[in-house]
């Protein structure tokens, strides 16, 4: 039971980690940019026109 | 009327306030309801963790599917670090949670599920039609905006988006208004066609179409927060699994959106609502 707990506390770190690391990874190559340049504009496709 | 019922309603409460309070937070900036005009701060770049159109007038976010469907649109020049790592941040730390908690779609499907008609009640077959979500996943969310440069699940299936930027928009822009044509009918349809669903099923379009919650639902066995039963105190009735109005085989598996429904059911109050804990057994 300890055991499976500890097993799941390290896949949580982890995962967190590695989500830190891609969102500065993100953010340092560009990629929220181009989320921000997208979401500052009216997307045609989602409103269903483009 | 029991401390259970009491305590029930209440947990129910704090949810359809809690769903309200992030509907208005996500969709807060009013002077773009008046003026037909979508937000463009610096902190739009920002995904939130439900489905909210970035197109919607008021948003002040970035919708998470929206983004990485955009991510992969441009994959073959930039590597989609940051959408990735923002839903999976968001499935790591809450998982479903979102689904019950914090997206307006979400709330609005509740609302639909409140009008008093004969609803058609969960089954066999609605188990296997929530498999439907991840297909919708991996087709449109991944693999159209990989092979056909074109955000799959935005274009054609949406409702958020229809609902939330296209109607809006398209009432108070002259301009968009005239670029009306197939596919915003076609989406149009698609919208009704979702909401009724909503109002004879319960989160039809969360059960069985959402890729978002097809997503976070990946999550359910190592999200920070989930859902667990006290295995100590559970005698087996199975009331819990009954009551659920999702397609739950168990409490907190990847079909729970943490509604609590079931802890307001349990007469040995043996479900609730953990953090960094394992399962109490």
């Amino acid at each position: 039971m300890d055991s499976m707990i500890n097993v799941r506390n390290m896949i949580r770190f982890l995962g967190i980690t590695i989500a830190l690391m891609l969102i500065t990874l993100g953010i340092w190559t560009g990629g929220y940019q181009d989320i921000l340049n997208k979401a500052t504009h009216i997307c045609l496709e989602c409103i269903g026109i483009g | 009327m029991g401390i259970q019922k009491v305590t029930g309603m209440m947990k129910q409460k704090i949810r359809h306030l809690t769903q309200c309070v992030y509907a208005v937070l996500y969709n807060c900036h009013i002077t773009g309801f008046i003026k037909g005009e979508i937000y463009q701060g610096n902190n739009k770049g920002v995904c939130v963790p439900g489905l909210n159109c970035y197109s919607c007038p008021g948003a002040i976010g970035a919708c998470p599917i929206g983004s990485v469907q955009n991510a992969l649109l441009s994959s073959k020049y930039r590597v989609p670090y940051y959408a990735l790592g923002m839903i999976l941040l968001f499935g790591i730390l809450l998982g479903r949670l979102i689904c019950g908690f914090l997206c307006p779609f979400g709330l609005l499907q509740e609302v639909l599920a409140w009008i008093p008609v004969k609803k058609i009640k969960k089954s066999r077959v609605t188990y296997y039609l929530s498999y439907l979500k991840y297909v919708i996943l991996v087709v449109f969310c991944v693999l159209i905006p990989l092979l056909f440069q074109t955000p799959g699940f935005c274009k054609y299936i949406c409702p958020a988006g229809t609902l939330e930027g296209g109607i809006p928009l398209v009432l108070l822009g002259d301009g968009l208004r005239s670029l009306i044509g197939k596919l915003f009918t076609m989406k149009m349809t698609f919208l009704v066609l979702i909401l009724v669903g909503c109002i004879f099923l319960h989160r039809f379009f969360c059960r069985f179409l959402c890729p978002l919650g097809a997503f976070y639902s990946f999550f359910h066995k190592v999200a920070v927060v989930r859902m667990v039963v006290d295995e100590s105190k559970c005698n087996g009735c199975g009331r819990c699994v009954r009551e659920c109005p999702m397609d739950i085989r168990q409490v907190g598996d990847r079909e729970c959106v943490y509604c609590m429904k079931c802890s307001e059911h349990c007469a040995q109050c043996a479900i609730s609502v953990n953090v960094l804990q394992g399962k109490k057994d």
